[in-house]
């Protein structure tokens, strides 16, 4: 049997469908699962006003179960010759099944008269008009509202309700709303209700008064249109997925409308350009065919509605971009008749984090830190300088008027004002790309200035966020604040920067302090507290870059804690990661993990050699002895791969001596001494990692 | 006759009149055929058609309500000496509230801009996402803004608290920028050459009165009158609310809240200031909304039943 249910709504934000039909679609399998109703398919579809569950091969009714039901205790159903009392043939009545069959099983609260019978299952329109409504209340969505007298929530207003099995209605109520079937078609195309007969005539029907009700095929629509309407404006459609899916959600039936601007705009930067027409209008730029950096002056927007009309709705669009260009030109205008430097100037009017001080603020903290970074990855004088300079300029453009109009032009803006200020093209750079990596996966700075100013940037957020008490819990994130320790993670990783983590914090919290006139931000117990949290913080962040680059679980926990230092905590992991595929590794590891392990019992490290009685065991102090300072000096270099080669010379003897002497000695001196050099070797391992986190596979 | 308005009354609008007084008055007509009193603009300043008390207090509480009105508001922060063609010192909203909402609210209002002649079909009209919140107002609420061809004309509004109070019944607030729409029924760009009628022209009447008014923003009001007045007026708004005077105390509600904007346009607030100053005029806010909702309840609710009957009953 075929099933359709659509609720009517007012415009659903757009942003909001594509996880509403995903739920739609995984609930609803789930409801029917449960209920013993699997169907044969089953899709969620949906527009801005529609959501709709579309169900084939439904089976009439719900597969038969036995169900067991419980009685009286043993005790009561049966007198003591074995004869069912009146509460056993009551129950059994009760139940509709013979006395005969009542069973008898132990359960925890101890013995128990049973009946099982079989049930047969509902129809499934009974259990489908019981089911829906409780799938549709159990959708979740960000925002919920109320209307009309105020007595239902949902995302938006539901106008209507259809609901078909076949041809039958299945009757029910949601929000006030009964179900029937009756359906709307496209707003403006077919605006009048709609008697659907069957559900298998449902798509048909609504498919003919407008509506295109599968979001891909929405989507590919849209695709095959703004391309062959760029086409008729002279060019190429400017792709943007992002743009492509939320229009998809904006519309129930696409039409590509292509429009003009005047030339003289495009002295505007392209990204500006671009940006307008995305941001206020949802519209698709168009570039000079085979050249992907030159715009054409049109554009392609996405109408919710036919042909009728298109010169109108045309002239319309054209009257608003050239509108909105001219804002944007007049902001440019504006934005460019003072250098960058002074809109930063009033960023001691916006404020950061709740009681952090204000953007200014953040930019003189971000300055200092930027200093130290640039001293910590030793940057010569005049790097040092671009990088500090950066991080000043880096918030100026959020004072301009472009970018309050347009944030998400922020940085691109910054590199282009600071560029027409006059200020060195490396300062420019380093501001657009402090912005950079903005999600996982996103291009990294090009730049070593713009990458210390993004981690200046991002370990200010933190360290102040984590002051303030916002760090994420959960999977709520409003600060996306994992964002940006991953991100500064992976800057760190990416180019090899060697940093201490935990004293780039504490660089972070004196700044707090300089800045703010606050020391508990910098000293104390609560600031400790800030450094240990933010600390386990980013080590998580490091855990993910690494499993994403395929290390070893174990390994990645081995280092892991061993060092605040990214990059060496990944030339760690690496040296652990390409020693396993050498057939010694494994041998060599289970022998030092045996040492750590017996090392734990050593009570000091003090090894006397006058009590090294054994050959083996003299072996292996004077083969300690020759190994440690090479191994020391690779480890203190960062040379983990030479560090292991190193420490792997030791294996013979270490076999040998745990394979001769007896560690746990019954004499006390002995056996003190063999745990004490057990212990010099376990910290000589140990200066890789915890080597009793690694698995011996 | 200055030739300008002439020309600009051409125009892609169908229907209906293109003047901007047409249509105010074909709007009068339609929202008071769904039984909308047809109301007036408040004479005490205010930023929004949200604040007249017939919209503010009136959404509050168990009583239905429909009401229809022209208010000029200001928004001094908004001013830009009469240069710039789409921002404004003052702008007229026509403003609607029906309380409960009705179920086919959407298609009466497609109707009234068919009645203006933006008719659905050769326009792409479109309802986008845009959530509203006040904080002055203790209010907020979910909706849209609604476009034709690409451009703004409305912002349609469930409001959802008000004063610190939950909604319930659910008012729909629908504001109508006129200007706007005039513009576009008239086939202009620049608001400036709206035709109000056929002898006056938006610039006649009001670029004078932006050019004065974003001076006297930006530049010339007293700051430190305009802090005095605020207190002044928070302090007299306190004093009508212990004494039971709502709508005297609601008068100073909304002069706290100009007078703050003033300041604000100014450049005189920081930041610390602005989340105290509005703390103070939501807290006067929230009072009187409490007042409001204990008059009515004390009066027995006497309009409860006045839109529950005979055609347009919800």
């Amino acid at each position: 049997m075929d099933f359709v249910m659509e609720v009517g709504v007012e415009e659903v934000p757009a942003r909001f469908l594509p996880p509403a039909l995903a739920q739609l679609e995984e609930m609803g399998w789930r409801a029917l699962e449960e209920a013993r109703l699997r169907p044969a398919s089953l899709s969620a579809l949906g527009t801005p006003r529609r959501l709709v569950l579309r169900v084939e091969g439904l089976p009439e009714r719900q597969e038969p179960r036995v169900v067991k039901v419980r009685g009286p205790s043993r005790r009561v159903a049966f007198d003591e010759q074995g004869r069912p009392t009146r509460a056993a043939l009551g129950f059994a009545a009760g139940q509709g099944v013979a006395v005969e069959d009542l069973v008898v099983e132990d359960t925890p609260g101890g013995e128990y008269v049973f009946a099982r019978r079989l049930e047969e299952g509902g129809p499934a329109g009974q259990v489908l008009s019981e089911l829906m409504p409780r799938l549709l209340g159990a959708l979740e969505f960000p925002r919920m509202m109320r209307w009309g007298w105020g007595e239902f929530r949902f995302v938006r207003p539901v106008r209507w309700i259809l609901a078909l099995l076949e041809d039958r209605v299945v009757p029910f109520s949601f929000a006030g709303v009964h179900s029937g079937r009756t359906t709307r078609g496209h707003r403006s195309l077919h605006p009048g209700p709609l008697d659907v007969g069957h559900a298998r005539d449902y798509l048909r029907a609504v498919t003919e008064a407008g509506v295109v009700l599968d979001p891909a095929a929405r989507r590919l629509q849209i695709r095959e249109a703004v391309e062959r309407a760029a086409a008729r404006a002279g060019g190429e459609v400017l792709w943007d997925e992002e743009l492509a899916e939320e229009v998809t959600f904006l519309a129930e039936h696409p039409t590509a409308v292509e429009g003009r601007f005047e030339p003289d705009y495009l002295s505007l930067p392209r990204e500006v350009i671009i940006t307008v027409l995305r941001h206020h209008q949802r519209f698709f730029a168009v570039r000079v065919p085979g050249d992907p950096a030159a715009l054409l002056p049109a554009f392609v927007g996405v109408r919710d509605g036919g042909e009728e009309g298109i010169e109108i709705v045309r002239a319309g669009y054209e009257r608003v971009v050239q509108a909105r260009l001219a804002d944007a030109r007049f902001f440019y205008g504006e934005d460019l008749k003072v250098p960058l430097e002074r809109w930063g100037e009033s960023l001691a009017g916006v404020g950061f984090l709740e009681g952090m001080g204000t953007l200014q603020d953040k930019v003189t903290r971000m300055e200092a830190l930027a200093g130290f970074l640039a001293y910590s990855f030793g940057l010569d004088e005049r790097l040092t300088a671009v990088c500090r300079r950066a991080a000043r300029l880096s918030k100026a453009d959020r004072a301009t008027s472009m970018v309050r109009e347009l944030p998400e032009l922020e940085g691109v803006m910054g590199r282009e004002y600071a560029l027409r200020s006059g200020e060195d093209p490396a300062v420019a750079g380093a501001i657009r790309d402090h912005y950079l990596p903005r999600f996982a996966g996103d291009e990294l700075p090009a730049s070593l200035a713009g990458m210390v100013v993004s981690l200046a940037d991002r370990l200010d957020t933190l360290v102040g966020a984590f002051a303030a008490g916002l760090e994420p819990t959960g999977s709520q994130d409003p600060y996306g604040l994992r964002r940006a320790a991953y991100g500064l993670v992976r800057i760190l990783w990416a180019a090899g920067l060697r940093l201490s983590l935990g004293w780039a914090i504490e660089e972070a919290q004196a700044a707090y302090r300089q800045v703010l006139g606050r020391p508990e931000l910098a000293q104390g117990e609560a600031a400790e507290r800030v450094k240990g949290a933010l600390l386990d913080f980013l080590r998580q962040r490091v855990r993910n870059l690494f499993g994403e680059q395929g290390i070893r679980p174990d390994f990645i926990e081995a280092v892991v804690g061993a060092t605040d230092d990214v990059s060496d905590a990944w030339n760690r992991a690496r040296s652990l990661q390409e020693a396993k595929d050498y057939p010694e590794f494994a041998d060599a590891l289970a022998a030092f993990r045996r040492v750590v392990t017996l090392a734990e019992k050593a009570e000091d490290d003090t090894v006397d050699p006058a009590l090294l009685r054994e050959p083996p065991e003299r072996q292996l102090w004077e083969a300690y002895q020759a190994c440690r300072p090479v191994a020391r000096a690779y480890a203190e270099a960062g040379d983990w791969r030479r560090f292991l080669a190193a420490v792997a010379t030791l294996r013979p003897a270490v076999d040998a001596f745990l394979d001769r002497v007896l560690v746990m000695a019954p004499e006390e001196p002995l056996r003190r001494n063999r745990l004490a050099l057990l212990r010099r070797l376990a910290d000589l391992f140990g200066l890789l990692g915890d080597l009793s986190r690694v698995l011996v596979l | 006759m200055p030739e300008r308005a002439l020309r600009a009354t051409r125009g892609p609008g169908t229907g209906g009149g293109r003047y901007l007084q047409d249509i105010i008055h074909t709007l009068d007509r339609f929202w008071a055929g769904q039984g909308c009193l047809i109301w007036f603009p408040y004479d005490v300043e205010k930023g929004a058609g949200t604040m007249n008390p017939a919209t503010f207090l009136r959404v509050l509480g168990p009583e239905p309500w429909r009401v229809a009105y022209v208010e000029p508001s200001r928004r001094p922060a908004d001013g830009r000496y009469g240069d710039n063609p789409n921002r404004l010192y003052q702008h007229l909203q026509y403003q609607v509230i029906m309380k409960p909402s009705p179920d086919d609210i959407q298609d009466v209002y497609l109707e009234s801009l068919e009645a203006i002649g933006l008719d659905r079909r050769s326009h792409d009209i479109r309802f986008v996402e845009d959530n509203w919140e006040s904080p002055t107002l203790g209010a907020s609420g979910q909706g849209w803004e609604v476009w034709a061809d690409g451009m703004e004309i409305t912002q349609f509004t469930y409001f959802q608290t008000v004063g610190g109070r939950e909604c319930r019944p659910v008012a729909v607030e629908i504001t109508y920028g006129l200007e706007r729409l005039a513009a576009y029924i008239q086939g202009v760009e620049d608001i400036y050459r709206v035709a109000l009628s056929p002898q006056m022209t938006y610039h006649d009447l009001f670029r004078r009165n932006e050019w004065e008014q974003s001076r006297y923003s930006f530049e010339v009001a007293d700051v430190a009158l305009m802090r005095q007045l605020f207190d002044a007026y928070e302090a007299e708004a306190t004093r009508c609310l212990e004494a039971g005077l709502l709508l005297p105390a609601y008068d100073y509600v909304l002069k706290c809240s100009h007078t703050f904007n003033i300041l604000d346009a100014r450049g005189a607030v920081s930041l610390g200031e602005r989340t105290s100053y509005l703390t103070r005029c939501r807290h006067l806010a929230r009072r009187c909304a409490d007042l409001y909702l204990e008059q009515r309840e004390e009066a027995g609710y006497p309009w409860r039943d006045r839109w529950g009957e005979g055609p347009g009953a919800c």
